[in-house]
């Protein structure tokens, strides 16, 4: 199957609704792919693994989310990286990371949380090649930092869901 | 007729030239559009951001 068929387009909002999810799942080459997973695993290895598994399915509607974010902000051809959900990841898991108990864990997050800071002010200046290989679309990982604040607040009150989910039910 | 078919072939030729620079066929040539975005956009972290990722994840390692 063509990587095309997969890749975020404008015809994602013209009834190929699956580019909104998948467009972030293709890439364009193996080392393309293999720094936006390590952006993945990395972090989110890093917390507990309760907040793993909120984080991680968080990304099923953040994922559309910062798709339509950049149908709506940026003009494209074609989109293919999965290195906003990683932002998002990132920025999500390093929040998490604040939050904890340990001093080892929260120096973790400030570390994650500046790395993450320093590299969107590079790119907002206009420096984001020095990054990447591939051009980059700025918009793509602040759009992910947002979504992984989001992420971060919508995974905050587990217990708050569950009391909604069983009221619902009766 | 003649200047159907060129204008024809030219399309085809571009779309062509196109769908190799996405495909990453043709790396050291770029195509702008009008919005001053490259069509072959991409969310990449890049290998500077993977390895300072690593670097943290080491440190944290050697903390704990």
């Amino acid at each position: 199957m063509s990587p095309e068929l997969f890749a975020l387009t404008p015809a994602a909002t013209h009834g190929e609704v699956w580019r909104l999810w998948t467009g972030h799942l293709v890439h364009y080459d193996f080392r393309h792919f293999l720094t936006n997973a390590i952006a993945i695993v990395v972090p989110i290895a890093l917390t507990d693994r309760r907040s793993r598994r909120s984080i991680v399915l968080s990304m099923t509607f953040i994922a559309p989310m910062i798709s339509l974010a950049l149908l709506t902000g940026a003009h494209f051809d074609e989109y293919r990286g999965a290195s906003a959900l990683a932002l998002a990841i990132w920025v999500a898991s390093a929040l998490t990371l604040l939050r904890a108990q340990s001093a080892s864990d929260r120096h973790t997050g400030a570390a994650l949380i500046t790395l993450a800071i320093g590299k969107l002010a590079f790119e907002t200046a206009g420096a984001g090649h020095l990054w990447t290989e591939v051009a980059p679309l700025p918009l793509a990982h602040v759009a992910g930092a947002i979504a992984g604040v989001i992420a971060f607040v919508s995974i905050q009150h587990p217990k708050t869901l569950d009391q909604t989910i069983s009221t619902a039910q009766y | 007729m003649a200047v159907t078919d060129l204008s024809g072939n030219l399309s085809k030729e571009v779309d062509s030239f196109k769908h190799d620079i996405i495909s990453g066929e043709r790396n050291d040539v770029d195509v702008i559009n009008k919005q001053g975005t490259s069509i072959r956009t991409s969310g990449s972290v890049g290998l500077l951001s993977a390895l300072s990722l690593l670097l943290v994840a080491a440190m944290r390692r050697l903390w704990s």
